[in-house]
């Protein structure tokens, strides 16, 4: 601590320690410490009170109701007679109990857990074809010559990510709608029209081209270390093609691999915009919906914590498991 | 390309700089406990981190540390956003509305009559369905508005949470109201424990849109819920879940194969409500094929059957409405004889509005005839208000006349009617088994 405030003065320490302690609270721990607070508590309330909740709000819509009719005899006795039970009702205690557990982690229902394991395995998916598709690109942009690299780079991955990615996602509704363009393209040449919004194949085209770039420059970036004269040795030896990539390419490059594959994942199961819109829900549900409904629709913001929670745990797993295959450490990837 | 535009302005996720503000406020506010400690707090973390090696450090020590940094969190997370915006003038009224709405007080000029009377300014934000405004305000605390649309039925959600002021009506022109759906709304939720908390504002139903070209058999007062169900219409029926299933409901309910008192079995307790919601949906799941598109807010209404080639579907009075008036008079839109689900939008004031007076000016404004005559001319909505009759165009007459052909159609409607505790949750239990069946 002293160390840095002799380093730099007091005033950019002070800056920095203050930005670093922003970073630590904001960013990561007052997050993070909120959604695991709310999932680990639920309000109970016994289903007594809940009854006389509900009789008392009927009690008083009653009252209401009679207060705004003319006077007259009957209205007077049963008025009298609503307001008696009003005062009854209210003296019963109905107050809600919060209680502290687990239990919001342990009620996934069957049919939550279906969509829970699914998203994972839908997520992970998009990472492999993610990876099939950029390996060549990344390799194509790292081994082109000084003079191609550029534009490559600006127009085929830079220009397009410029657009925002509701945009994005929008095209590509746009294309791959039931009356969209690539549908109405191949009815005029005579053939069936592809569902891809109705079975969430659209999803899927959407996810990967929204997310592909995340893949494409942590690749890029180790393969441009990989000292070239390595793979004319590996060529001069009688290395095959798949050869040089199994044994020298792929190995040199896993960490840009295994960064690019968390960071897929991670944004593919955690994506809600795209399996959203481009479903229209008809393509079932992503475990990031059950999320959202849980909060906006259900009224059940404890479950829906736990439920975020949940995915985060899964994802860091996830980042666990990328690291042990893929034989990298924490140092490795930070560089 | 316009169409697209649309869409994503009625994108729930998409941050106005309005709301973001607003947000960001309410993160000033909450953190001013402590911000004058800021600093302490921050050089404090920081020197925890580096001086960690050689404490003895009690248990103790470092929960009050946590504690403290937790506390001067919100504040710290603000700090750089601080002076950013300054706080909403006296002059202004933040209107928290319904997407729908947005053309009538733009293009229909009532955000600038309503300024041009009061010298008041409007800041519009929207929302595309009841859950949403719900749930904004709940993590709001019922702060950041002062206007806001809730549906009637909905009343009890917010009354639960305390997120609603309650109205007091000697400060508008309870007159202004017609006064048989200002007592009736008291029965539908607009009450609380005695007091009132919101003001029917306009009325509308939800009923079927359909394709008179390519389904020329159906008309008004054979017209059912169950059109929508029949074999054949593959991949042709836009809905929305959570509300097509009550739809659904009521007819089953009137062939027999699901009793359900007309639809009250749903609020009425949770044994009953689950009984309905799980025949109706297994009903719904052996139909499935039919589905074309679901829909959560108006605009997505629309796009379902101009983008997605449904020609039949369950959708708000504004989505069949507008699609005759502008995309062809094959659009039709009617009444099923089990009844349309009717709704009554009101305007309550949020428990934490910091312009009342003029949020009350704003009420008297939106319910004075002419004000309530543009709103029903621009939305295709029913205004609450005495005397918008007189403002009608013809084209709106017209709309009316299709959507409720006689008396008959008006009697008939089925009131959403309030929400009990667990409606919200089993509801979603329900929309989920026949979303991903």
């Amino acid at each position: 601590m002293r160390k840095l405030f002799q380093k730099l003065g007091i005033v950019p320490a002070t800056i920095a320690c203050f930005l670093a302690a922003f970073w630590v609270l904001g960013l990561i721990v007052l997050p993070q410490a909120t959604m695991i607070e709310r999932s680990l508590w639920w309000e109970e309330q016994p289903a007594d009170a809940q009854d006389a909740v509900q009789k008392l709000d009927q009690a008083w819509i009653r009252q209401a109701e009679l207060s705004l009719e003319d006077p007259s005899p009957e209205r007077d006795t049963e008025l009298a007679a609503v307001e008696a039970e009003i005062q009854r009702l209210e003296t019963l205690d109905t107050a809600p109990v919060r209680a502290w557990g687990l239990t919001n982690y342990v009620r996934m229902s069957g049919l939550h857990l279906r969509i829970f394991l699914w998203t994972l395995a839908a997520s992970l998916a998009v990472t492999l074809i993610a990876f099939v598709v950029c390996y060549p690109v990344a390799w194509a942009v790292a081994t082109a010559g000084p003079g191609l690299r550029g534009p490559i780079l600006l127009m085929g991955l830079i220009v397009p990510y410029a657009v925002n990615e509701l945009l994005r996602i929008f095209a590509w509704l746009i294309l791959l709608d039931r009356e969209g363009v690539v549908n109405t393209l191949l009815q005029a040449l005579g053939m069936p029209g592809v569902p891809f919004v109705e079975t969430g194949s659209g999803v899927f085209i959407t996810m990967v081209y929204t997310y592909v770039l995340f893949m494409v420059f942590p690749m890029l970036n180790s393969m441009e270390t990989l000292d070239r004269s390595q793979v004319e040795a590996a060529r001069d030896l009688g290395a095959s093609i798949p050869q040089i990539h199994r044994r020298v390419v792929i190995p040199h490059s896993r960490p840009g691999i295994a960064i690019g594959c968390i960071m897929v994942f991670m944004l593919a199961a955690g994506s809600y915009a795209v399996p959203w819109i481009m479903s229209r829900g008809v393509g079932g549900d992503w475990f990031t919906q059950l999320v959202y409904r849980q909060f906006y629709e259900a009224n059940q913001w404890n479950v829906g914590a736990a439920y975020a929670v949940t995915l985060l745990i899964a994802c860091l797993a996830f980042v666990l498991l990328v690291m042990k295959v893929m034989r990298v450490s924490l140092r490795e990837i930070a560089r | 390309m316009s169409s697209t535009m649309v869409v994503v302005k009625g994108f729930p996720q998409a941050p106005s700089p309005f709301r973001l503000a607003s947000a960001i406020r309410l993160t000033l506010r909450r953190g001013t406990g402590s911000a004058g400690s800021t600093r302490g707090i921050a050089e404090r973390s920081c020197m925890s981190e580096t001086n960690r090696t050689g404490q003895a450090a009690a248990m103790f020590r470092r929960r009050t540390l946590l504690g403290a940094a937790a506390a001067g969190g919100a504040a710290l997370v603000a700090a750089p956003f601080a002076g950013s915006k300054a706080r909403a003038s006296s002059g202004t009224v933040n209107v928290f509305a319904w997407g729908d709405y947005v053309q009538t007080f733009n293009e229909g000029g009532l955000a600038k009559k309503f300024t041009d009377q009061t010298g008041i300014q409007v800041q519009l934000s929207t929302y595309g369905s009841n859950d949403e405004l719900e749930n904004k305000l709940r993590a709001s605390g019922g702060k950041g508005f002062d206007i806001v649309f809730p549906s009637v039925d909905t009343g009890p959600n917010y009354y639960k949470d305390g997120l609603l002021a309650p109205i007091d009506e000697t400060k508008f022109k309870v007159e202004q109201v017609i006064p048989s759906i200002y007592k009736s709304s008291v029965r539908l939720g607009a009450t609380h424990r005695g007091k009132r908390h919101l003001i029917p504002f306009d009325w509308g139903t939800e009923a079927i849109t359909w394709d008179s070209e390519k389904h020329p058999d159906l008309k008004y007062g054979e017209l059912s819920y169950g059109d929508m169900w029949k074999e054949g219409l593959t991949k042709q029926v836009a809905m929305r879940q959570k509300s097509v299933l009550v739809g659904l409901a009521l007819y089953l309910d009137s062939t027999g194969e699901v009793k359900s008192d007309r639809g009250m079995d749903l609020v009425k307790s949770e044994a009953d409500s689950r009984r309905v919601f799980s025949e109706v949906t297994d009903w719904a799941i052996a139909r499935k094929p039919i589905i074309c598109a679901y829909w959560n807010n108006a605009t997505e209404a629309t796009s379902a059957f101009t983008d997605a080639g449904c020609t039949i579907g369950q959708t708000w009075d504004t989505t069949g409405i507008l699609l005759n008036r502008n995309n062809g008079s094959k659009w039709r839109y009617s009444m099923p004889k089990e009844g349309g689900l009717a709704w009554t939008d009101t305007i309550g004031i949020p428990a934490g509005a910091e312009n009342v007076e003029q949020a009350y000016a704003f009420i008297d404004f939106m319910l004075s005839p002419e004000a309530g005559g543009i709103f029903s001319n621009n939305t295709g909505y029913n205004s609450c208000a005495v005397g918008a009759d007189q403002h009608l165009s013809e084209e709106n007459k017209a709309a009316f006349a299709m959507a409720y052909p006689d008396q008959a159609a008006i009697d008939n409607l089925w009131w959403w009617p309030p929400q009990t505790p667990f409606f919200a949750a089993l509801r979603t239990e329900y929309v989920e088994k026949f979303t991903n069946a």
